[in-house]
């Protein structure tokens, strides 16, 4: 049995982004708030997007968002890609507000639909780096 | 004042410099200058050639200015606008804007630079699987769909328009190759929703365009067009491109919106518009930013013929476009919005006057309002 394909597309942190990546170690989808306006922010970035205030904190949020967008990738462009597809990527709005990229898994791709409801959970890459990605939440 | 270019294959045979090279001689032959009159280039920033490999390459004595443009294709009427710019405040009298590329025989554009780091933005799409632009430009589809009840047979509306009017265009490398609805609807998915033929052709050549004053232009070979109109947008929050809170429209209303004000005529005004096709969707999101139709409405346009030369009301890209003539990002827009207002195109609209070459490239955009 041959060994899984490892990605070579890992995320590499620097300072701005270090916390987020923490966070997802942590099991923890980590978003900048805004000091001033209180406005949730994605990805990591300086200032706030809402009111240009520098600075804001670092909050744990619900991780629950619902599908926005989809797409299906069929044609790789990347060794990466060649592995894994067809495989689905879509966009989720966070109840916070930003939009994230990530994948639905457990879900056929004719189960994909906008306003689906989603819950974050973490998939491991290597020991530092985990990637948020979504599952269906069932009611 | 001039518009020069190569052929267009799938292997030039030639070096990126050497086309470059071609399609300034060709632009400087068709404004009737020699190579001594040229006194500013404009590049984009993609582009291998810098400025000082044109200058020594064709034997400039002396360059009064420089730039370039970032973002691909979102610079094709930028360039221009820079051009126009330097001259309009002095810095230089006659300049070039080029893009020459051997993207079918050589490095593949919209792949990844194999020594890419995965750092800033790209952090947040690669690793999920969203790296070509087409992997982006997808999420806008879909978005599109859902919110207007979009579909993919009038993407192939877009398409196969694009391809009747480069079955016209000799120089076109789709020439003689028709191109069906149902040919579209069969193609294999690329990145659903997007299919093969919603997709912009690889391209070996290049394109260059002389621009000088409106003054030095009245001695000149060719009949002049002018430029009335330039602009340059990005929206809220571009960086990574698919972020944005809204992705059923494009940063281009805020181009369309100076560009108007600057030209001071109307999308009503426009005979025929160059729009830029590296996707048959990001078409219709242009007919809506540049004021041609409401929100929602250019599916159904499209579909009822709004584009198609001669009968359209508004003809878009009668050269064929990126999807059907070649894929020299966009510069080949402004060419052929040149001959329509010289009244020399292969799909000639009859009386043109004014002419919107634009995109609504959905990571940045640039517009112009050209007339004769």
């Amino acid at each position: 049995m041959s060994a899984p394909y490892v990605p070579v597309l890992v995320p590499v942190p620097d300072q701005e982004t270090q916390p987020f990546w923490d966070g997802c170690r942590e099991g923890k989808l980590m978003l900048q708030r805004c000091g001033t306006c209180g406005g949730f922010r994605y990805p990591p970035r300086p200032s706030c997007p809402h009111c240009t205030t520098p600075g804001g904190e670092w909050v744990a949020t619900s991780g629950r968002g619902r599908i926005y967008s989809w797409m299906i990738v069929h044609h790789p462009v990347h060794a990466d890609q060649k592995a894994k597809v067809p495989y689905n990527v879509v966009m989720v709005e966070l109840e916070e507000g930003p939009h994230i990229v990530s994948e639905l898994i457990g879900v056929e791709f004719d189960e994909i639909r906008a306003d689906l409801e989603v819950s974050v959970v973490f998939e491991q890459l290597s020991p530092t780096i985990s990637l948020p990605k979504f599952r269906r939440v069932e009611n | 004042m001039g518009i020069g270019q190569t052929d267009f294959s799938k292997k030039s045979g030639r070096t990126e410099l050497q086309l470059a090279c071609e399609a300034i001689g060709a632009a400087l032959e068709d404004a009737g200058l020699p190579v001594a009159a040229v006194d500013g280039l404009v590049r984009y920033k993609s582009d291998t050639n810098l400025e000082i490999a044109v200058v020594s390459g064709l034997g400039i004595p002396n360059l009064r200015y420089f730039g370039e443009v970032g973002y691909g294709g979102s610079a094709h009427c930028a360039v221009i606008g820079h051009a126009a710019s330097a001259i309009a405040c002095g810095m230089a009298d006659v300049v070039v804007c080029f893009r020459a590329a051997n993207e079918r025989s050589g490095v593949r554009f919209g792949l990844p630079d194999p020594t890419w780091e995965m750092q800033g933005v790209q952090t947040f799409t690669a690793a999920f699987g969203m790296i070509s632009p087409g992997q982006r430009f997808a999420m806008f589809a879909r978005r599109h769909m859902l919110r207007f009840g979009t579909t993919s047979r009038q993407f192939a509306h877009v398409a196969v328009t694009m391809r009747e009017h480069a079955l016209r265009n000799p120089n076109a490398m789709m020439y003689g190759r028709p191109l069906t609805i149902e040919d579209h609807q069969q193609s294999r998915m690329i990145v659903d929703p997007l299919r093969l033929y919603d997709c912009c052709l690889e391209t070996d050549g290049a394109v260059a365009i002389v621009v000088t004053s409106a003054e030095r232009a009245r001695d000149l070979r060719q009949r002049p067009v002018y430029v009335m109109g330039a602009a340059q947008a990005t929206g809220p929050d571009p960086n990574g491109i698919v972020f944005r809170p809204d992705l059923s429209t494009s940063e281009a209303s805020f181009a369309a919106r100076d560009l108007y004000a600057m030209a001071g005529v109307g999308p009503k005004d426009v005979d025929v518009a160059m729009l830029y096709d590296h996707f048959t969707p990001l078409v219709l999101f242009a007919l809506e930013a540049y004021g041609f139709c409401k929100p929602g409405e250019s599916g159904p346009f499209v579909e009822a013929g709004g584009i198609k030369w001669p009968n359209g009301s508004l003809p878009v890209n009668t050269h064929g476009g990126n999807l059907s003539e070649g894929y020299i990002q966009g510069l080949t827009h402004v060419s052929e919005a040149v001959r329509q207002l010289r009244g020399t195109s292969t799909s000639q609209v009859r009386d043109a006057e004014i002419a919107l070459v634009g995109s609504a490239t959905a990571q940045v955009s640039s517009a112009l309002i050209l007339r004769r």
